[in-house]
C-alpha cells in the first residue's frame, strides 16, 4: 500500500473509532484508498494492533472476502459480472473485447500494468448488462466500440476519480 | 427435606431407550450409553463447529430428510434416533469420499498412518478410495520450517481443529483458515512459512489433527501401534500437567497432552516437544564416578556408596553434623525429597536441608505461612481462569514460564476477563491486558500500598471481612496512608491515575484473584512483598473463596512438594515446625532416633558457610547451584572449600564438575511417584522406560547412604513411602497411590481417606485462625544503578527453555528456536550506547562480567535491562547481587545494577 | 387508503428530490407509521403483522409476524435489530433501489422495530458492491439524526433511545445467511455459525436479534400506517403486500417493477407495463426465480400461473429474492446450470464439507455433461450428489445448490439424456 501513509491509515481507522466491528468498513475504505489496490502484511499489521485483534483474524478476513485483495492489483481493475443473467445477456462479449485489448487473460496484470479483469458475481446491474465495473463505477450497455473506448480513456486518465 | 431433581429426557438410540440430562447433545447421550459416533470436527473442550458433517444421524420424523450433527443437536425426549442406518452409513460415505478426493493417499509413506481418523473411517465405512477425480488441491506445499513439526495441506481435512484450538484454547491465534469454498486453506497469515509466524511451537494444533496434515517430525521414527502410552505429569514447570508418554522399545518417542486437572488436553512446547529427548540423550550419567587426581573414573556403587558414608561420617565425628548440608531436589518426586530429608536428619543428624525452593518462592512459603497460615495457592488454576471478573497479575510472566497457565489466561480474557499487569517488562500478556502498570522492579510493597491506600481512601474495603476474619487491620491502614498515588506513582514510576484505575477495578471485581511470581518474590524484600499480596486480598475480602485467592505460581515441577516434604531447614515435612520440640518429639518417635533440634542453614547460607570452612560436607541431589545461585564466583568458591561433595544427578553439569563422588540420577520417566504442582494438587507420575546403565532408583540410594551411616532404611516402592508421608503428615492424612489413580489426583490438605481434599483454602477460617495484616513500609532494592552501573537489570524465564536448559538443552528443536543468551534493552538506550539489536555487548557488575547478544526493542521500559538466567554463555548469575531477604533468606535476583557496553569487533 | 395497482414501496420514488431529505420524506408519508407506533400497545403492532401476512422479502419468506413474536418473547435487557443488505442473489437490485431512492423508509421500519424491542441499536449490513449506497446511506441516517428520529428521546419520548450503524459486506454472497451476517458485523470471517441457537435467542454478541430484509423493513411502516389488513388485500391471503421484482435476461424491459402479489406471471413477462416479452425475437424458455437458490420453471407451463407464494409454491416454484431470470430457447439448460454451480463453487464460504468440495464436484459433473462426456450412471449419481448436498450442507446455501438443478433435470431431461454417451462400455454405480 505504497501510496498510503501512516497518518492517513490512522485517519481512516480513526473515522471508525478503531472498533473491531468497523473491520471490514476500515479494510474496504483502505483498499479503495490505495493505488495498488490490496492490503499488505504490514498495514494488515498494523490494523490488527490498532485494533486489538490479531493478524490471523484480520488475515482471515482479507483472504475470504472477495473484494479485498493481498497481493498487488493493477492500477484499473475492470470488473465483469460473471452471474447467470448476465452471462447469458451478452457479458461474454466484454471479456472476449478485455482479452482482445489487453492481450491478457482474466485474472493477469498487463505489462505496464495498468490493467487487469476478473470476473465477479452479480454486482446488481444485470439490466445494464454487458458492463463494465470500475470502483464503484458501472459502464452500461457496451459495444465492442464502446469497450475500446473506455480502455483508451481510462489509459489517458480521463476518469481521475478512479 | 427439598429434593433436588435434574431434569432429564428419554430417548431411543438405535433401538436402545437411554435417559439423559436435558441438554445433552445427541453425541454425548449417545457416548454416555457406549455408542461411538465418528467425528472430525469435534472437540469436546469447545462449542461443536458442525463442519465436517461426519456426526450425521437420522432423526425420525426431522426436517430436511431427518438429518441432524449429533455433535450440535440436543436430545430431546422422545426422539428416535438412528446412527447407523443405510441412510446415514451413506452419508458418511458421500462426506468421506468428498474428503478422500481432496487428500493425499499415501497411508504408507504418512508418519500418521494407523493414527489417523479418516483413515480408521475410510476403512469402516468400506471407501478404499475416492470416486471422484476431479481437481485437487496443489502437491509439494509442505511447510517443514517448524523445527518440531510439519504440514502438509494435502492432508488437511479442514475440520478447523488446529485453528480453534491455536486460537480459543491456546489464545495465540497463528493459524487462519484463508480463503473459501473448494480453496480454504489452513496457513499462518498470509501464507507466510510457520517459522516466520508467532507460532510458539506449543504443538497443541498437532496434537489434535485427525490426519496426517499436522505431524509432528519425531513421529516419522514410529508407528503408533508400536507404542505403548504412559500417563504421567510434565517434568517441567508447575503447572503440572498431565501427559501421556509414547514409549517404543523402551525409549520414549512422543508425548501427547492428556486431560489432566490443570492442563485439560493443552501442552506448551517443553511439555509437548522437550520433555522427553533427555531422558534418552547419549551423555547421561550411568553409573558411579569417583575423581581420582582431578579425573572422574568410573566405579561400583558399592565404592561409590562406601566412600560416600565413610567421608560424611568421617567429617561428621571431626566438625559435628552442622558441618554438613543437603541440597534436595525440587525436580524429583515427593518421595525422593522424604526419603533425602529423612536421611540427612537422622543418618547426617542436622537440619541444613534445603531445596531450590530458597532461591524463588520460599519467600511465598514464609510470607503466606506468616499471614494466612498456609504458604501455597490458595485456589486452584481453573477456579482462577474461569469465569473471573478481573485477574490481577504480579511480576509474573505465565505465557513464558508457566505456559498451560498463561493459556488459561488468555481464555479468560477472551470471555471478558480484566487483566491488569503489574510488570516492568511488556510481557506478552500486556497486549490482551486492560491495564499495564508498567512499576519498576522493587517497588511492588510501594505499589500495593498505594492500591490498598486508594481501596481505603475510597470507601472499597470488605469492612465485615475485615472486622470479622483478620486483625492487624489498623496498624496497616495507618501505614498506607501515607502511601498516597502521587508519592507511589514516583516511587514507581508510573502515572498516579493508573494506581486508582487499577485499584478500584480489582475491589469492585466481583471475583478477582491475584497471581503472582518470582516477579515478587526474589527481592531483598521478596517475603514482605508477598505479605502484601495477602493484605491486599484481605482488605477486599477476596480470599477463601472462588475466582479469588492470593496465588503464587510455583516454578518447578515439584517445588511445592519438595517444601511440602520438610526439605528446609525450618520445617520437617508438612511444615512441621524444627523450632517446636513437640514436633521433634514426635519424628524422634516416628523415626526412632535423636534429632538434632537446631534450626538449619538455607541453601543460601550454606554456600558462605563452605567458604568461611563451617561446612565442609555437601550432598546435592539434583541441583546446579553454579548456574542457578546468584554471584557465580562466590558458588565456586564454596565448592572449592568443601572437603566433600557428592552430586546426584542425571548429567555432567558445572556444578557436578567440582564433585568428589558423582552419583547417577533416574529421571521423571524412569521412576514412580508423586509431584505436587502449584496448586497443591499431588498427581502420580509412572516409570515409562527402565533407568539407564547401573543407574538405581534415587530414594534407594538415600537408603543406602543411611544405612551405610548407621541409620537402617529401606523402602520397596514409592507407595510404601507416601504411607509414611501419609502418617507423619496431617495435610497428607487421606493420600496414597490407590487414590491417586484418579485422574485429578489430589489437593492438599487431604487429611482422611474420605476427605475429597482442598481446592480452595482459608474458607471460612484462616489456616492460621485470623488472618493477619502487616504494616510493610516500602524499602527500596540493595543495589540501584548510579553512575557507574546506571542500568537497573531484571531476570526471568523465556518459553523455550527450562532453568539450566539440562534438560530442555538436549532437544534440537529447542535450540534452534533459542540457543544463546541476550540481553533485552529499550531502543532508546540501545540507540545512545550505539548498540544494535543483534550486536555482541558486554554486560558488567560489581561482581562480575560477561557477554551477550543484544535483543532491542520496547519490551523493557527504559533505563532497565533484562536477562533469561538459562544460558552458560552469558550466565546472568555471574552478575546478581547475593543479598537476601532476611526472613526467607532469598536472593534479589530482580534487581542489581550493570553497566553495558558495545562489543565493537 | 391504499389500494390495488398503486405503488406503496415505490411511491415516493422519482418524488424527493434528494432522497435522504427529511422534511420531504415526512411530506410524503413519511414517518407517519413511526409516530403511529408510538402511540399503540406493542402486542397490537405484533397482531397487525401477523394480519399483514408480510413473509420475509430476503428470500426465505418466513413471516415477519413471526419473526417479531419471537424476538419480543426472548428475555434480554439487550436486543439488536439487523436490516440484511448484502443483496447477493444473483438478477437482484431491488434493496440497491430502495437503498437508492427511498433509504429513509428503510430507517423509519427499522427504528419501528427499536421501539418495539427498546432495542438501542441497529446495523444495516450493505454489500461492499454497493459503495455508492454507502454514502446515501450514511446521508440519510445523519439526516433522520438531525431531525431527532434517531438518536436519544426519539420524539421526544424519553428513553426511546435508538441508532443505526452501517456495516460494509466485502463481496461474500455467503453473509446473506443470517448467521453469516452476525458474524461479518461482529468484525469476522463471514461463516455460518452452528444453529440452534436461533438468532432470536442468541445473536448478535450473543443477544436476541431481528435479522429482516430491506424490502422487509420498507414494509413495516406502510403495515403500521394503512393497517394489517389493507396490507394484506394488496397480495393474496397466504402473502400480503406487493413485491419489488427485478426482471433480467432476455426480455425487453429488464429493470425494477413493483408488483402486486398476485399478478399473473404471463403479465409480467410479456405486459408493456412489465416485460414486455422476448428482447431476442426468439421464443422464452424458463424462468429462473427468486435467485441462483430459486428453482426454475419452464415459459410454457406458467400461463396460468399468478405471481404470489401461493400459486407459485403449487408450481414447485418460490418468490425468493424476486428475481425474475428469463432465457430464451437459445440457452441450454446445462449451460445455464453449469454457471450457476460455478457461483456456488465460488461462493461457498468452505466451512463445511458437503459445500465446501461438493459444489466444486457438482461444478465438475455440470462441465462433464456440458462436454457430453458424461457416462451411463452419472445421471443418478449426479441426482444422489444432490440429494446429498442439500441434507448434509451447515446452511442455506449448500441446501440450496440442488433446488435449480432439480428442477432443469426434471424440466429438460431430454438435455441431459444428450449429455450422456450411451455407446460407450463405461457404466458407473452410486456408491453412497
Ligand atoms: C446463502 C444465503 C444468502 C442469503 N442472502 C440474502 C441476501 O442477500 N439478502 C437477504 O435479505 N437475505 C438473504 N438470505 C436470507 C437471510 O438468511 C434471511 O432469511 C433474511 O435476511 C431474513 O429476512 P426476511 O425474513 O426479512 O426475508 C440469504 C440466505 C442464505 C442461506
Ligand atoms: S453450506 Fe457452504 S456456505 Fe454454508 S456453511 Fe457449509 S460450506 Fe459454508
Ligand atoms: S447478474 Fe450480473 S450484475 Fe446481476
Amino acid at each position: 500500500m505504497a501510496n498510503i501513509t501512516i497518518k492517513e491509515k490512522n485517519e481512516i481507522i480513526d473515522r471508525y473509532h478503531a472498533n473491531p466491528e468497523q473491520t471490514l468498513n476500515i479494510l474496504v475504505d483502505l483498499q479503495y484508498a490505495s493505488t495498488d489496490g490490496y492490503i499488505d502484511q504490514a498495514t494488515a499489521q498494523f490494523i490488527a494492533k490498532r485494533l486489538g485483534v490479531t493478524e490471523t483474524r484480520i488475515y482471515e478476513m482479507i483472504s475470504f472476502y472477495a473484494i479485498l485483495k493481498e497481493e498487488s492489483q493493477a492500477r484499473y481493475v475492470l470488473k465483469i459480472c460473471n452471474s447467470a443473467p448476465c452471462h447469458f445477456s451478452g457479458e461474454p462479449l466484454v471479456s472476449r473485447s478485455l482479452k482482445e485489448i489487453l492481450g491478457v487473460n482474466e485474472n493477469e496484470i498487463t505489462d505496464d500494468g495498468m490493467f487487469l479483469y476478473h470476473g465477479i458475481p452479480c454486482a446488481g446491474a444485470c439490466f445494464q448488462s454487458p458492463f463494465i465495473k470500475v470502483k464503484d463505477r458501472v459502464f452500461p450497455n457496451l459495444t465492442a466500440e464502446q469497450i475500446s473506448q473506455l480502455i483508451s480513456d481510462l489509459r489517458a486518465g480521463r476518469y481521475p476519480a478512479l | 427435606m427439598m429434593e433436588t431433581k435434574t431434569a432429564t429426557v428419554t430417548l431411543t438410540i438405535d433401538d436402545q431407550e437411554v435417559t439423559v440430562p436435558e441438554g445433552m447433545t445427541i453425541l454425548d447421550a449417545a457416548a454416555q450409553n457406549g455408542i461411538e459416533i465418528p467425528t472430525l470436527c469435534y472437540l469436546k473442550e469447545l462449542a461443536p463447529d458442525g463442519s465436517c458433517r461426519m456426526c450425521m444421524v437420522e432423526v425420525e420424523g426431522g426436517r430436511k430428510g431427518g438429518l441432524v450433527t449429533a455433535c450440535s443437536a440436543h436430545a430431546h425426549d422422545g426422539m428416535v434416533i438412528h446412527t447407523q442406518n443405510k441412510k446415514v452409513r451413506n452419508s458418511r460415505r458421500f462426506v468421506l469420499d468428498l474428503l478422500l478426493s481432496n487428500h493425499k493417499l499415501d497411508c504408507f509413506k504418512c508418519a500418521s498412518n494407523g493414527d489417523c481418523k479418516l483413515q480408521d473411517y475410510s476403512l469402516e465405512y468400506g471407501m478404499l478410495e475416492t470416486s471422484f477425480h476431479g481437481q485437487r488441491q496443489p502437491g509439494k506445499q509442505q511447510d517443514t520450517t517448524n523445527p518440531f513439526f510439519d504440514y502438509d495441506p494435502e492432508k488437511c481435512v479442514m475440520c478447523r481443529r488446529c485453528s480453534l484450538v491455536c486460537q480459543l484454547r491456546q489464545g495465540r491465534d497463528v493459524i487462519s483458515i484463508a480463503k473459501r469454498g473448494f480453496g480454504t486453506k489452513m496457513m499462518p497469515a498470509y501464507g507466510e512459512d510457520w517459522d516466520q509466524s508467532i507460532c510458539e511451537s506449543c504443538g497443541n494444533c498437532v496434537s489434535v489433527c485427525p490426519t496426517g496434515a499436522l505431524t509432528s517430525k519425531d513421529q516419522r521414527k514410529f508407528r503408533i501401534w508400536e507404542t505403548t502410552k504412559v500417563r504421567t505429569t510434565c517434568p517441567h514447570c508447575g503447572t503440572g500437567c498431565q501427559v501421556d508418554l509414547l514409549v517404543k522399545n523402551n525409549v520414549i518417542v512422543g508425548a501427547e497432552p492428556a486431560n489432566g486437572p490443570a492442563n485439560r488436553n493443552l501442552l506448551c512446547v517443553k511439555g509437548k516437544f522437550a520433555s522427553y529427548k533427555f531422558v534418552a540423550s547419549g551423555d547421561r550419567l550411568t553409573t558411579p564416578l569417583i575423581k581420582r587426581q582431578g579425573q572422574f573414573v568410573p566405579a561400583s556403587w558399592d565404592e561409590a556408596l562406601t566412600l560416600i558414608a565413610d567421608k560424611f561420617t568421617g567429617l561428621k565425628q571431626k566438625y559435628g553434623a552442622d558441618s554438613l548440608a543437603g541440597f534436595s531436589c525440587s525436580r524429583s518426586t515427593n518421595e525422593d525429597n522424604f526419603v533425602f530429608q529423612k536421611m540427612m536428619r537422622t543418618a547426617f543428624g542436622t537440619n541444613n536441608i534445603d531445596n531450590c525452593a530458597r532461591v524463588c518462592h520460599s519467600a511465598s512459603v514464609h510470607g503466606l505461612a506468616n499471614t494466612l497460615g498456609s504458604g501455597a495457592m490458595t485456589n486452584t488454576i481453573a477456579d482462577i481462569t474461569t469465569d473471573v471478573d478481573a485477574i490481577l497479575l504480579i511480576g509474573s510472566n505465565p505465557t513464558d514460564a508457566h505456559p498451560v497457565i498463561g493459556s488459561q489466561i488468555r481464555q479468560a480474557i477472551q470471555h471478558g476477563t480484566k487483566l491488569i499487569v503489574v510488570d516492568p517488562r511488556k510481557i506478552d500478556l500486556v497486549k490482551d491486558s486492560a491495564m499495564h502498570l508498567q512499576a519498576k522492579a522493587g517497588t511492588n510493597v510501594a505499589l500495593i500500598n498505594g492500591m490498598m491506600h486508594v481501596i481505603i481512601a475510597e470507601g472499597l474495603a470488605d469492612q465485615d471481612f475485615i472486622a470479622k476474619r483478620t486483625e492487624g487491620y489498623a496498624a496497616m491502614r495507618d501505614l498506607v496512608a501515607e502511601y498516597t498515588p502521587e508519592k507511589v506513582a514516583k516511587l514507581c514510576e508510573i502515572e498516579p491515575q493508573q494506581i486508582i484505575d487499577a485499584a478500584r477495578l480489582y475491589a469492585n471485581a466481583g471475583k478477582a484473584p491475584i497471581i503472582y511470581c518470582l516477579g515478587v518474590t526474589e527481592h531483598s524484600t521478596g517475603t514482605e512483598g508477598v505479605m502484601s499480596m495477602s493484605n491486599l486480598a484481605m482488605l477486599v475480602g477476596k480470599i477463601g473463596r472462588p475466582g479469588c485467592g492470593v496465588n503464587p505460581l510455583r516454578g518447578q515441577n515439584n517445588v511445592q512438594g519438595a517444601c511440602d516434604m520438610g526439605c528446609s531447614p525450618f520445617d520437617f515435612p508438612g511444615y512441621q515446625k524444627v523450632a517446636n520440640p513437640a514436633v521433634i518429639a514426635k519424628f524422634e518417635k516416628a523415626w526412632g532416633t535423636d534429632l538434632n533440634p537446631k534450626i538449619g542453614m538455607t541453601s543460601t547460607q550454606v554456600l558462605p558457610a563452605a567458604s568461611r570452612d563451617e561446612v565442609k560436607g555437601l550432598y546435592i541431589f539434583g541441583e546446579d547451584p553454579i548456574v542457578t545461585d546468584p554471584d557465580t564466583s562466590h558458588v565456586r568458591h564454596a565448592l572449592d572449600s568443601l572437603d566433600f561433595l557428592v552430586v546426584q544427578e542425571l548429567f555432567m553439569t558445572e556444578t557436578a564438575a567440582y564433585a568428589d563422588v558423582i552419583l547417577p540420577g533416574i529421571s521423571f520417566a524412569e521412576k514412580d511417584g508423586t509431584f505436587t504442582n502449584t496448586e497443591r494438587r499431588i498427581q502420580r507420575i509412572r516409570q515409562a522406560v527402565t533407568p539407564r546403565g547401573d543407574a538405581r532408583e534415587d530414594y534407594k540410594v538415600f537408603c543406602e547412604v543411611a544405612t551405610r551411616m548407621g541409620y537402617p532404611m529401606a523402602y520397596d516402592s514409592a507407595s510404601q513411602v507416601m504411607d509414611e508421608i501419609a502418617q507423619l503428615v496431617p495435610t497428607f492424612g487421606g493420600v496414597n497411590f490407590k487414590r491417586l489413580e484418579n485422574e485429578n489426583g489430589l489437593q492438599w490438605p487431604c487429611r482422611t481417606l474420605d476427605d475429597p481434599g482442598t481446592p480452595i483454602m482459608h474458607v471460612g477460617k484462616f489456616a492460621r485462625g485470623l488472618g493477619l495484616f502487616m504494616a510493610i513500609p516500602y524499602k527500596p532494592a540493595k543495589e540501584l544503578p548510579d553512575d557507574d552501573y546506571p542500568y537497573l537489570m531484571t531476570t526471568g524465564r523465556m518459553l523455550y527453555q527450562y532453568n539450566t536448559r539440562a534438560m530442555t538443552g538436549r532437544t534440537e528443536g529447542i535450540n534452534k528456536l533459542a540457543n544463546h543468551s541476550y540481553i533485552e534493552i529499550n531502543y532508546q538506550d540501545a540507540n545512545r550506547l550505539g548498540i544494535q539489536d543483534g550486536d555482541r555487548v558486554q554486560v558488567s557488575s560489581r561482581r562480575g562480567k560477561i557477554q551477550t547478544y543484544a535483543a532491542v526493542g520496547d519490551k523493557i521500559m527504559q533505563d532497565s535491562v533484562f536477562m533469561t538466567f538459562h544460558f552458560t554463555d552469558g550466565n546472568v548469575n555471574e552478575l546478581t547481587n547475593p543479598v537476601f531477604d532476611d526472613i526467607a533468606i532469598i536472593p534479589e535476583y530482580k534487581v542489581c545494577a550493570v553497566a553495558i557496553e558495545p562489543i565493537n569487533s | 387508503m391504499v389500494v390495488r395497482n398503486q405503488a406503496v414501496l415505490t411511491a415516493r420514488f422519482n418524488k424527493l428530490q434528494d432522497p435522504t431529505d427529511v422534511e420531504t420524506f415526512c411530506q410524503l408519508g413519511g414517518y407517519a407509521g413511526l409516530r403511529k407506533v408510538v402511540e399503540m400497545n406493542k402486542v397490537d403492532v405484533l397482531d397487525e403483522l401477523d394480519q399483514s401476512v408480510l413473509l420475509g422479502r430476503g428470500g426465505a419468506a418466513y413471516p415477519v409476524g413471526k419473526k417479531w413474536r419471537n424476538l419480543f418473547y426472548a428475555e434480554s435487557d439487550t436486543k439488536y435489530i439487523v436490516c440484511n443488505a448484502d443483496e447477493g442473489e444473483p438478477g437482484t437490485f431491488k434493496d440497491m433501489a430502495l437503498i437508492a431512492n427511498d433509504p429513509l423508509a428503510i430507517i423509519e421500519g427499522m427504528t419501528i422495530a427499536g421501539y418495539v424491542f427498546n432495542s438501542q441499536q441497529g446495523y444495516i449490513y450493505i454489500r461492499g458492491e454497493y459503495r455508492n449506497m454507502h454514502r446515501r446511506l450514511r446521508q440519510a441516517l445523519t439526516n433522520a439524526r438531525k431531525a431527532n428520529f434517531l438518536g436519544e428521546n426519539i420524539l421526544g419520548i424519553p428513553g426511546f433511545n435508538y441508532d443505526i450503524k452501517i456495516i460494509s459486506g466485502a463481496g461474500a454472497y455467503v453473509c446473506g445467511e443470517s448467521s453469516a451476517l452476525l458474524n461479518s458485523i461482529e468484525g469476522k470471517t463471514g461463516r455460518p455459525r452452528v444453529k440452534p441457537p436461533h438468532l432470536a435467542e442468541v445473536g448478535l454478541y450473543l443477544k436476541p436479534t431481528l435479522v429482516n430484509n430491506v424490502e422487509s423493513y420498507a414494509n413495516i411502516p406502510v403495515i403500521i400506517r394503512e393497517g394489517g389488513a389493507a396490507f394484506r388485500a394488496l397480495g393474496t391471503d397466504k402473502g400480503g403486500g406487493t413485491k419489488l421484482v427485478c426482471l433480467t435476461g432476455h426480455v425487453k424491459n429488464r429493470g425494477l417493477y413493483e408488483v402486486n402479489l398476485g399478478t399473473p406471471l404471463h403479465d409480467i413477462l410479456y405486459s408493456e407495463k412489465y416485460g414486455g416479452g422476448s428482447s431476442t425475437g426468439r421464443p422464452l424458455k424458463f424462468i429462473h426465480f427468486g435467485g441462483q437458490s430459486g428453482p426454475i420453471g419452464a415459459v410454457e407451463q406458467l400461463d396460468d400461473v399468478a405471481y404470489s407464494y401461493d400459486d407459485l409454491r403449487a408450481n414447485e416454484l418460490t418468490v425468493g429474492s424476486g428475481a425474475i431470470v428469463v432465457m430464451d430457447d437459445s440457452v441450454s439448460i446445462i449451460d445455464y446450470l453449469t454457471v450457476v454451480a460455478e457461483f456456488f463453487a465460488h461462493e461457498s464460504c468452505g466451512k463445511c464439507t458437503p459445500c465446501r468440495i461438493g459444489t466444486m464436484r457438482i461444478l465438475e459433473l455440470m462441465e462433464k455433461f456440458q462436454r457430453k462426456e458424461a457416462i451411463p450412471g452419472d445421471l443418478e449419481i449426479f441426482e444422489t450428489m444432490l440429494t446429498h448436498v442439500t441434507e448434509l450442507s451447515a446452511c442455506g446455501l449448500g441446501q440450496s445448490v440442488s433446488v435449480s438443478m432439480f428442477s432443469g433435470l426434471r424440466l429438460f431431461p431430454e438435455e441431459f439424456e444428450v449429455a450422456i454417451n450411451r455407446q460407450t462400455a463405461d457404466q458407473k454405480e452410486v456408491i453412497w
